[in-house]
């Protein structure tokens, strides 16, 4: 090691400026005390946003939606996408379809939160399987509220579904089902991070039929993401709709048309 | 590669261990007297914050002509601070490159660097994989690492002979590090993934 001589001004004037720079530096940085808080600052979003959509409700018969996903990592890119989406200025709100975080750590979400805070519209996030990563669930549901949730917009109820099976257990069929034969409403969409339509790692025979069992019963389409890019399929005549990642900059606009009772979905890349 | 992953939790405890053996026995390097056990530690830490817990308490040892200090602390953060109580146990390496004497008994350590391994104790977490997952499909969310830079001020005690330590440090998460630098360095600057750590250390041997 090396050992300087006696330079008591230097050292002084060192530790003064040094110790000005760090505590002014200290002020705006602040003190993380650990990595896996829970501590929010914002609570329950998804009801406060679903408040305000329901306040714009009587405006129109029609609406038109957004719907963007992953957007863990790719801060830049979501927020250009976001740009985007607050310059078209018709949207009446947006869906976030889950994996806002990589590993559910508070930060991230407040990093997410950041930018979908943004959003001229209310927004609705979904739960993805990267949210439930750590004490990603317990951040999730202080900030945004209950896995499995549903409202009614303008005719058409969305019901939002927790379906990823490794990270929190198996889905809630039971929920799914009894929320949509109870709706009244004219047309009912079902949103779940996971594609459960179909046989992969996640989800064996008995899952798929008893997923796709329940869309086709109640539903008139179903939005997924999860595979980063966007894409569009039908099974079993109800079409199913993948929603890519905001890295590589994908949305989706989902547009309701009162007059012809006609869904229109556009696949958008930026 | 193999055998090295499914038995990470085993080598990574043999490490630490024998780490801690070299640095306890190196007795010529940090000068325990000779009616000092091997086994003691060279300083006693207390820190707040830099992700080890709002309150952290350990030992540490140094080695390499005091240049090298290596600890291992137990970390608390209690509900209020963190929505949960949260504990951990942190083994924080620090490498000191330069030292400048002042004020007669004074040390200044004008900047040093460090690397912290981070573990929580919690059974909703996993330090090498999820059972629920394929092997390698996530990656461990119970450990964590951070880097450090940091200053640090060293006074003697003559009343009883100790040398008090204070330091402050700059940390950054390996997550958020490797968020700003690979993922996304354009939308995250220093001030959103960095945060400061206070810390009082007591040196016995130096």
């Amino acid at each position: 090691m090396k050992v300087f001589s006696k330079a008591t001004i230097p050292c002084a004037c060192y530790i003064l400026i040094v110790t000005i720079c760090i505590l002014f530096q200290g002020c705006y940085l602040g003190l993380e005390y650990s990595p896996y808080s829970t501590d929010v600052d914002y609570k329950n979003l998804n009801k406060k946003n679903i408040d305000r959509i329901k306040a714009r409700e009587s405006e129109s018969s029609n609406y038109r939606i957004a719907l963007i996903a992953d957007t863990h990592r790719f801060y830049t890119e979501t927020e250009n996408v976001i740009k985007v989406l607050n310059s078209r200025n018709d949207l009446d709100f947006v869906f976030i379809l889950g994996d806002i975080t990589d590993v559910g750590l508070l930060k991230e979400y407040n990093f997410a939160y950041d930018i979908f805070s943004k959003l001229y519209c209310p927004f609705i996030v979904i739960a993805g399987n990267h949210e439930f990563l750590g004490y990603g669930e317990n951040i999730y549901k202080k900030m945004f509220g209950p896995l499995n949730f549903n409202f009614t917009f303008r005719g058409t109820e969305f019901i939002c579904f927790n379906d990823s099976n490794w990270e929190s257990g198996e889905p809630d069929w039971w929920w799914l089902e009894q929320t949509a034969a109870l709706s009244y409403e004219q047309h009912k969409i079902v949103l779940a991070h996971i594609d459960c339509s179909i046989t992969s790692e996640r989800f064996n025979q008995e899952q798929v039929d008893r997923f796709n069992d329940i869309v086709k019963s109640y539903f008139d389409m179903a939005f997924h993401a999860h595979d980063h890019v966007n894409s569009y399929k039908l099974i079993e005549d109800i079409p199913r709709y993948h929603v890519g990642s905001s890295h590589h900059r994908h949305y989706v606009i989902l547009e309701y048309d009162y007059n012809t009772d006609n869904f229109t979905v556009e696949l958008c890349t930026l | 590669m193999y055998i090295i992953r499914e038995n990470f939790y085993k080598l990574l405890t043999n490490l630490i261990i024998t780490i801690f053996f070299i640095f306890a026995c190196d007795e010529p390097s940090h000068g325990h007297g000779k009616n000092e056990l091997w086994y003691y530690p060279d300083c006693y830490t207390i820190q707040t914050a830099g992700y080890i817990g709002f309150i952290a308490m350990g030992i540490g040892f140094l080695s390499f002509n005091n240049t090298w200090e290596s600890s291992l602390l137990y970390g608390f953060s209690p509900a209020d601070v963190t929505g949960k109580e949260i504990h951990t146990v942190s083994w924080k390496n620090i490498v000191y490159p330069f030292t400048l004497n002042f004020l007669d008994d004074n040390v200044l350590l004008p900047f040093y660097f460090g690397v912290t391994m981070l573990f929580v104790m919690d059974k909703n977490v996993y330090w090498e994989r999820s059972t629920n997952c394929p092997d390698r499909y996530y990656n461990p969310t119970g450990r964590h690492s951070a880097v450090s830079v940091g200053l640090q001020i060293q006074g003697k005690s003559t009343m009883i002979g100790l040398i008090h330590g204070f330091y402050v440090e700059i940390t950054i998460l390996d997550t958020y590090l490797k968020a700003c630098l690979w993922d996304d360095s354009e939308y995250l600057n220093f001030d959103d993934v960095a945060s400061l750590a206070i810390g009082y250390k007591i040196i016995t041997n130096y």
